[in-house]
């Protein structure tokens, strides 16, 4: 028999320290070339190397999801193993192994679904706030300029956060995230309302925030990232259609806004249209 | 045979005593700048990436020297070599301003798939065609010195046709690069494998040794496993020892990657480090920070084995 080439020696080095299955048949020589190539290599060692390669690639996910650990429990590792089947690292940076699990959830959550219709919303938030954090853009503040003409507010808009995600979930998931925090039961129906929620990284500290909106203010932060919008557009575009008849209560009311968002670190500046 | 790696590395700098960045004890290793001459860093968790890490790496670009050490090239896998990984590494190095760059004598990733671990490469002749080609791919992209470290393993692979010496002696050379020679790894395989470690490091072209590692590891019942996450012992310090008085070396590198103590006892390793370099009468190394005994760099020739 000719002997192994570096390729087949890597996959199936790969495979039996990856795939526990794989690894008890190649033991037993169902998987292996022969047993002497079975013999070559160390049962013990390739378990040491599994269980390396596990415990890094769980732990890594453990942090990126603590609120999906701690609502599936101890059948937590079965699902993460499951995932990591299907989904495999295939990023070099550690922390991307955990990128796909919103999409496994939505596309394998089957009972988790059942038992946790809001399992998938979760995982995309959770997911969210590291790739926020990571996300390679250099925030650009601005100026922020008073808006004290009319001229001003028709000639400038808002700079919007680069890294500003906004989401709107079936769930209250910030509300349903502090239950599991706390360590609270909880029980939540989907609201038809939706919770509106801002995701981003403060310029400044770098760290993640999450935000819960009122539909004003995610109506506002949609259409500034839309479109490259003046203060007078928003007003027009996103706070009037949804605005009763005082016109002058709503123009005060976006003001208030916009200088609350600039405060948050949602808008960091302001620019010439 | 080339040896244009040889004269590179006699422009390189001398660094002296470093420490990881990690930036679970990113503040301390700032405060202990006195302590410390330069730091490592993992690529893979900058390459790419925003934010704080971005912050940490400027903030240790301004302190000191800075050096890569990488986790994911997989230099020795038959995947072709990730271009999107290189020019990110050869980006982070620019930004980096790093002297040389380094990463593992292993593969870590197969069929697009990155284990996150450095799995071991057969001893043949087929795994250094392959990787002395991709190292001269890499070593002309990112336009500076490369080292390649020896691993610490747990089981030899099936196709074995020399040994590890031979087999990482052969590529340094017929790759022309140079060796990150990890002592720690050294002791672990010569426990776990049953080899002499002195007669390792005296069979490999130290002429080729830029940079040393040097970390603590964790017994099993049946195997020493290389963690990073213990003090380092005395046997490898013994090592480094016997290592240091033979190489011409721009830098010695202690390794902490997890359960860290209080930083008072990782200033006490660097020192016992800085101590056995300074201490012995062959090391060509020049200490930049080793206080009142600082002594001139020795006019010894490179050890030639």
């Amino acid at each position: 028999m000719s002997k192994p080439s570096l390729s087949e020696i890597e996959k199936s080095f790969c495979t039996i320290v990856v795939d526990g299955k794989a690894r008890q048949q190649f033991f037993s020589g169902k998987k292996s070339k022969s047993k002497s190539e079975a013999h070559a290599l160390d049962n013990e060692a390739i378990e040491l190397y599994s269980e390396l390669i596990g415990y890094g690639h769980h732990d890594a996910i453990d942090s990126i999801y603590p609120g999906c650990a701690k609502l599936i429990g101890e059948k937590w590792d079965e699902v993460v193993d499951d995932y990591l089947q299907k989904y495999p690292p295939n990023h070099w940076r550690l922390n991307m192994i955990a990128s796909r699990f919103p999409q496994y959830v939505t596309k394998h959550g089957g009972t988790w679904l059942e038992q946790f219709p809001f399992l998938a919303e979760l995982a995309d938030y959770e997911w969210l706030e590291l790739e926020l954090m990571e996300k390679d853009i250099q925030i650009v503040c601005t100026d922020a300029c008073t808006l004290d003409s009319a001229e001003a507010f028709a000639k400038y808009g808002p700079v919007v956060n680069q890294t500003l995600v906004i989401r709107q979930y079936a769930y209250p998931i910030p509300k349903i995230v502090d239950h599991l925090e706390a360590d609270e039961l909880f029980v939540y129906q989907a609201d038809e309302d939706k919770t509106k929620v801002a995701i981003y990284r403060h310029p400044e500290t770098h760290f993640c925030k999450f935000l819960e909106l009122s539909h004003l203010a995610y109506q506002v932060i949609a259409q500034a990232q839309m479109h490259k919008s003046s203060f007078k557009d928003l007003l027009e575009k996103a706070v009037m259609p949804n605005s009763g008849s005082d016109a002058q209560d709503a123009v005060v009311k976006f003001l208030e806004l916009t200088e609350k968002l600039q405060d948050l670190g949602l808008f960091v500046g302001t620019r010439k249209i | 045979m080339s040896n244009q790696f040889l004269t590179l590395k006699n422009k390189l700098p001398d660094l002296g005593i470093g420490f990881g960045l990690r930036r679970e004890i990113a503040d301390e290793t700032f405060e202990a700048k006195d302590k410390i001459d330069f730091l490592e860093f993992a690529p893979e968790n900058y390459m790419e990436v925003g934010g704080n890490a971005k912050a940490l790496l400027e903030r240790a670009a301004e302190a000191f020297p800075l050096i890569s050490h990488g986790l994911c090239l997989s230099i020795g896998s038959t995947d072709d070599l990730n271009n999107d990984y290189l020019k990110a590494l050869k980006k982070t190095l620019d930004q980096a301003n790093c002297a040389w760059a380094s990463d593992h004598l292993c593969f870590a990733s197969f069929n697009g798939v990155y284990v996150q671990d450095l799995l071991p490469l057969p001893f043949s002749k087929e795994a250094i065609e392959h990787v002395v080609k991709r190292i001269k791919t890499v070593q002309d992209y990112i336009e500076r010195p490369f080292l390649l470290e020896n691993i610490s393993y747990y089981t030899s692979l099936p196709g074995a046709e020399m040994n590890e010496w031979q087999f990482i002696s052969e590529i340094l050379e017929k790759a022309d690069c140079g060796l990150l020679l990890d002592v720690n790894n050294v002791y672990v395989n010569s426990v776990n494998h049953g080899f002499d470690p002195e007669r390792f490091v005296d069979q490999i072209p130290l002429e080729r040794v830029v940079q040393i590692h040097i970390a603590g590891h964790k017994k099993s019942k049946k195997t020493i496993i290389d963690t990073h996450g213990a003090p380092v012992v005395q046997a490898v310090y013994d090592l480094l020892e016997y290592t240091i008085g033979r190489v011409d070396v721009k830098g010695v590198m202690l390794e902490r990657d997890q359960n860290f103590p209080n930083f008072d006892e990782i200033i006490v390793e660097l020192e016992k480090i800085r101590n056995i370099c300074d201490s012995n009468p062959g090391s060509k190394m020049d200490l930049k920070k080793c206080g009142t005994s600082k002594k001139a760099k020795s006019d010894v020739q490179a050890v030639s084995i």
